[in-house]
């Protein structure tokens, strides 16, 4: 476990575009499955361009994050899915825990600002 | 039988002001003008409805082989593709009501596009640039001959090393921007 750790480890802090590839391939997707989840899990603040997908697709394939698996139907042309490798679970486990500690230390401090403008 | 009316019409763009060439290509379509076929400064026109279409340029390295997959995600975006020349890729889409589309939503992918162009011209430079220091032409060819050629192995190496560096502080620029942010 703690080999594909540190192997995990290298690819971090993950680029925005990168981590919600990453995200929306906890299940298996087509590329289009992919752009679909992202506007859905950012409540339409993110838009994910098709440019910038396939970038994305094509380094994280080359650094074995995610691999190929299999075709689906999509309005009748036979699109790729992309599932993710176990580099690419422990990768997006390390990152979403480092924005998670991220977000506490937000919490805490954003607590205090508020505060302290309350009292004036 | 109403014949499709169309014209042709040059027009110099570097490489760098792709954004340039998109706007344009907007343009004359909000006039009726749509692109058909562009072949290096020679962009084909078709006459049809004036409408609000946006155009994009993405630059992909040669031999593709997963061109089907590239074209299948922007199809499933609503992209249409318009035309391709030498490694450029022409989209195009409907406007619409907000901020124009874009395909590329980070700053990354827009860098990572113009660094495919600029290894492209690296080895163009290395193919002028080589020929000039190696070859001796005036040994085998009359003066006036080598003269001409030598002229202009020398200009365009001079144009090649401007076009780099043009792109190089195109992408310094955009790399002075939020790499991380997206959208």
């Amino acid at each position: 476990m703690s080999e594909i750790e540190d192997k995990a480890r290298k690819h971090l802090p993950l680029s925005e575009a990168t981590y919600y590839v990453l995200v929306s391939l906890v299940e298996p997707r087509h590329g289009y499955g992919i752009m679909q989840n992202v506007a859905v899990v950012s409540g339409d603040r993110s838009k994910l361009g098709p440019g910038t997908l396939y970038g994305a697709l094509t380094n994280l394939l080359k650094q074995g994050l995610i691999i190929r698996a299999g075709e689906q139907d999509l309005k009748g042309e036979r699109r790729k899915v992309y599932a993710l490798t176990e580099l690419g679970r422990a990768v997006l486990l390390l990152e979403s825990e480092r924005l998670e500690r991220l977000v506490q230390i937000g919490r805490d401090v954003a607590g205090r600002l508020r505060a302290a403008r309350r009292e004036g | 039988m109403n014949e499709k009316i169309g014209k042709t019409v040059f027009r110099l763009y570097w490489a760098w002001n792709d954004d340039k060439e998109e706007r344009w290509l907007r343009r004359m379509a909000q006039a009726g003008w749509h692109l058909v076929r562009p072949r290096g400064f020679f962009y084909r026109f078709e006459k049809g409805d004036p409408a609000d279409i946006v155009f994009r340029l993405d630059y992909q390295g040669p031999s593709k082989s997963d061109r089907r997959e590239y074209l299948g995600l922007f199809k499933d975006a609503g992209w249409e593709h318009v035309a391709e020349f030498s490694n450029w890729h022409y989209f195009r889409i409907a406007a619409g009501d907000g901020p124009a589309p874009e395909i590329h939503t980070d700053v990354e992918s827009r860098i990572a596009k113009y660094r495919r162009l600029l290894g492209l011209l690296a080895i163009i430079m290395l193919a002028v640039w080589v020929p000039v220091l190696t070859s001796h032409p005036e040994k085998q060819h009359p003066l006036l001959f080598w003269g001409i050629v030598r002229g202009l192995q020398v200009t365009c190496a001079i144009f090649m090393g401007y076009a780099i560096i043009r792109l190089g502080l195109k992408i310094r620029r955009l790399s002075k921007g939020r790499p991380e942010r997206m959208g």
